[in-house]
C-alpha cells in the first residue's frame, strides 16, 4: 500500500500536441480514486503515465514518496488490469498469475500459496490449468485481476475493465471489485467513462475533461455541489437539468418565469454576466416542501417502473423530473411543481464554473 | 422498345441460387487441374520412372526392375555422402536464415531503426527479387581467389583471406552465405507482418509484471510469432532441401563433391542419361520433404498457439 502524488502533470506529443495540462492529484494510502470522464479526456493516459507505460512530459508522479518519473513500470512496484485482459494465451491461468512473482524469483512454495489465495477469492481456482482462449470474458477480467493480486503491489491501477463485459456482469464485477478493496484495503487508481462505476466505487473522484482536471473530491460532493458545468452535466443519470437563465433583483429568469434565489447564492450571482441554472431531476417536487413555486405543463412522461420521469415546461424552459411510480398526469396537463432554493445551482455561463 | 427491356435485366454472372459447394468447385477446380497437370502428375511420373530400367525409360513399354535403382543409389557413396551433406547443409540454412530473418525484423521492428526503416527493408529484400543467377555469378567473382573483392578487402584490413569456394573447408559457408543474402529477406517479411499483428497489451502486461527485454521476447513475443515460424520453417525445409540453383551457378558441386548435394548429382545423373536412378534419387529427396515438413507442422502444431 502506499500514496500517489502527481504534482503539475504534463502530458505532450512532439511538445507541442498536449493532452494533458498540469494536473495535481494527492491519492491516499488505501484510497480507491476512479479518474472519470468521456473519451479523450486523458483519463487513461495519466493512468498509463502513473504506471509507467507513457512518459512524462512535465512535472512529477511521486510513489510513496519516491519520485519515479524516470523508473520503467517494473521498479514502480505497481500491478495493472487492462481493458482487454492481456493475458498471455499461451500460458495457463495458473502461469499467468505467477509470472510476475517467477520473474520476482518468488519461491515456488510463496507462489503456490499466493496463486492459490488469490484464485479462491475470485472464484478461479478450478481452472487454474486452462488457457485463457477457453474463458468467458468476466472469467478472463478475472485472471487479470488475480495476477494483479498475488502481486501484492503498491498501487493497483485498473483501465477501464469492465468496458468490455455484459450489463449484467460488469455489475457484479463492480460490486466484486468493491469488495475486493474493502479486503484488501489497498490503493486503487481506475479509470472509467461510466458515472455510474466511480460513483459506486469511489472514496474520490477524479472528473477529467479535455486534459484537465474539473474536479477532485468524494461522489457525494461530485454529485451535490459540482465544481463546473460539465461535471454538473456529466454525473446522474439523468443528468442535472441546466439552463441558461438571468438573474434580477434575487430573482432566477427563465423567460417569463421568475423564482427567489436564496440570498447566498443571489449574492455570489453578481460575479458573472451569463448564467446557466442548474436543478437535479429528483429536486424538482410535485409538493409543497417550501421550494420556490413554478406553474409547469407537462410535456412527456416516461415511466421506468421505480419512478417516472417527467419533462416539464416551466418558464420557457425544459425541466427533467424524477417523479414517482404512480404520476398520472396527462401531457399538456399542468401543475405546480417546487423547486427549494438549498438545491439550486447557478453557473457562470462563461467560464463553466460553479458560482458557489 | 429499347435493347434492355428487350433482353429483360442483364443475368448475374453466377446463378442465383448456386449452392456454396458449387461456387466452391468453380474457384477450386482452375487451379487443382493446373496443380494435378504441372504439379502431381510430374512427380508419379517421376516415381514411376524410378522402377524402370534407365535405358528403357523413356520408352512407351518401359522394362520394370522394381527397387534395383534404389539398390544401387544407396550402394553408391557418393550419394549417401551426398544425402548426408544435404541434410546438414538444409539444417545449417534452415537455423541461420531464420535466426538472422526473425533478428533483423525484430530490429526493423524495434523503434531502434527510427526513419531507416524504408532503406533497410529495401536492402533486405532487394535481393529477393534480383534474378539468383546473377546475384550467385557476382557472389562467385567476389569469392574468386585471384581478384575477388572479398579478398582484396580481408588483405587490406590485414585479415586471413577466406579461402571461398576453392577450399573444401570454407565452400558450405560460402555457399550458405550467398544463399542467405538471397532468401533472408524474403522470410523477414514474413516475420514482420507477423510482428504486425503482435498484441501490444501483452507487452505491456509484461511490462508491469516485470519482465526484462529477454523475458518479454521469450514470454510474449516468440510464442505470438509461432504461425511466421511454422510457415518460414517449413518453407527454408523445403527450399535448402532442394538447393540446386547455387551448386549450379557457382561451384557445379565441388570442389571434390563438397557441394554435391542430392538435387545436383540427380540432375547429374538425369544428364548422363541414368533417369532410373536419378529419379529414385528425387523420390527420396521428396519422400524426405514431405516426413520432414509434416513432422516440423505436427510439431509446432501439438503445441496450442492459445
Amino acid at each position: 500500500m502506499a500514496s500517489v502524488q502527481l504534482q503539475q502533470v504534463v502530458k505532450s506529443y512532439d511538445g507541442k500536441n498536449t493532452v494533458i495540462h498540469g494536473i495535481d492529484l494527492e491519492i491516499a494510502h488505501g484510497e480507491f480514486v476512479v479518474f472519470v470522464g468521456p473519451s479523450g479526456c486523458g483519463k487513461s493516459t495519466l493512468l498509463r503515465m502513473i504506471a509507467g507505460l507513457e512518459g512524462i512530459s512535465g512535472g512529477d508522479v511521486l510513489i510513496d514518496g519516491k519520485r519515479v518519473n524516470d523508473e520503467p513500470p517494473r521498479n514502480r512496484d505497481i500491478a495493472m488490469v487492462f481493458q482487454d485482459y492481456a493475458l498471455y494465451p499461451h500460458k495457463s491461468l495458473f502461469d499467468n498469475m505467477a509470472f510476475g512473482l517467477r520473474l520476482r524469483k518468488t519461491p515456488e512454495a510463496e507462489i503456490q500459496r499466493r496463486v492459490m489465495d488469490a484464485a479462491r477469492l475470485l472464484k478461479i481456482e478450478h481452472m487454474l490449468e486452462r488457457k485463457p482462449a477457453a474463458l468467458s470474458g468476466g472469467q478472463r477480467q478475472r485472471v487479470a485481476i488475480g495476477r494483479a493480486i498475488v502481486r501484492q503491489p503498491k498501487v493497483f491501477l485498473f483501465d477501464e475493465p469492465l468496458s468490455n463485459l455484459d450489463a449484467q456482469l460488469r455489475g457484479q464485477m463492480r460490486t466484486e471489485i468493491k469488495k475486493l478493496h474493502q479486503r484488501l484495503g489497498a490503493t486503487i487508481v481506475y479509470v472509467t467513462h461510466d458515472q455510474v462505476e466511480a460513483m459506486t466505487l469511489a472514496d474520490r473522484i477524479c472528473v477529467l475533461s479535455a486534459g484537465h482536471r474539473m474536479q477532485y473530491a468524494t461522489p457525494g460532493e461530485i454529485y451535490n455541489s459540482p465544481a463546473a458545468l460539465f461535471v454538473a452535466g456529466f454525473t446522474g443519470s439523468p443528468p442535472m437539468n441546466l439552463v441558461p437563465c438571468r438573474i434580477e433583483g434575487g430573482h432566477v429568469l427563465l423567460g417569463t418565469l421568475s423564482l427567489l434565489l436564496p440570498a447566498d447564492l443571489a449574492q455570489r450571482a453578481a460575479s458573472a454576466t451569463k448564467h446557466t441554472f442548474g436543478i437535479r431531476p429528483e429536486n424538482i417536487s410535485l409538493a409543497d416542501n417550501g421550494g420556490a413555486p413554478a406553474n409547469a405543463a407537462v410535456v412527456i412522461t416516461e415511466p421506468l417502473g421505480a419512478e417516472t420521469l417527467v419533462t416539464f415546461q416551466v418558464g420557457d424552459a425544459e425541466l427533467v423530473a424524477r417523479c414517482s411510480a404512480d404520476f398520472d398526469l396527462k401531457p399538456g396537463s399542468r401543475t405546480m411543481v417546487y423547486l427549494p432554493g438549498e438545491h439550486m445551482h447557478l453557473f457562470d455561463a462563461s467560464s463553466g464554473e460553479a458560482l458557489r | 422498345m429499347n435493347a434492355a427491356t428487350a433482353h429483360g435485366p442483364p443475368r448475374p454472372l453466377l446463378p442465383d441460387r448456386m449452392p456454396p459447394v458449387g461456387i466452391f468447385w468453380l474457384f477450386v477446380l482452375p487451379f487443382a487441374a493446373l496443380t494435378a497437370v504441372f504439379g502431381v502428375w510430374p512427380i508419379i511420373l517421376s516415381i514411376q520412372t524410378s522402377f524402370t530400367a534407365s535405358a528403357t525409360a523413356l520408352k512407351p513399354n518401359p522394362t520394370w526392375v522394381g527397387l534395383a535403382n534404389y539398390v544401387s543409389i544407396f550402394a553408391d557413396p557418393v550419394f549417401v555422402a551426398s544425402l548426408w551433406r544435404t541434410l546438414l547443409y538444409t539444417f545449417l540454412a534452415v537455423v541461420s536464415t531464420i535466426t538472422l530473418a526473425l533478428l533483423y525484423a525484430l530490429l526493423l521492428h524495434s523503434a531502434l531503426v527510427g526513419r531507416g526503416r524504408t532503406f533497410f527493408k529495401l536492402a533486405i529484400f532487394l535481393p529477393v527479387v534480383t534474378p539468383d543467377i546473377a546475384g550467385y555469378v557476382v557472389w562467385r567473382w567476389l569469392y574468386d581467389q585471384s581478384f575477388g573483392a572479398l579478398n582484396m578487402a580481408l588483405a587490406a584490413l590485414h585479415l586471413p583471406t577466406f579461402g571461398g569456394l576453392a577450399s573444401t573447408s570454407t565452400v558450405l559457408q560460402a555457399v550458405l552465405i550467398a544463399e542467405l543474402w538471397h532468401h533472408v529477406g524474403f522470410y523477414v517479411v514474413i516475420f514482420l507482418a507477423n510482428l504486425a499483428l503482435c498484441d501490444k497489451g501483452q507487452m505491456e502486461a509484461a511490462d508491469i509484471d516485470g519482465a526484462g527485454a529477454w523475458q518479454k521476447f521469450w514470454h510474449v513475443v516468440l510464442p505470438q510469432l509461432r504461425p511466421a515460424l511454422l510457415v518460414n520453417s517449413v518453407y527454408a525445409l523445403i527450399q535448402y532441401l532442394k538447393t540446386f540453383t547455387v551448386v549450379a551457378v557457382m561451384t557445379k558441386g565441388g570442389p571434390n563433391d563438397a557441394t554435391n548435394f542430392l538435387s545436383y548429382y540427380a540432375y547429374q545423373l538425369f544428364d548422363q542419361g541414368r533417369y532410373g536412378e536419378a529419379t529414385a534419387m528425387a523420390s527420396v529427396l521428396f519422400a524426405i520433404v514431405i516426413v520432414l515438413a509434416a513432422a516440423l507442422m505436427r510439431l509446432q502444431r501439438t503445441r496450442p498457439a492459445g
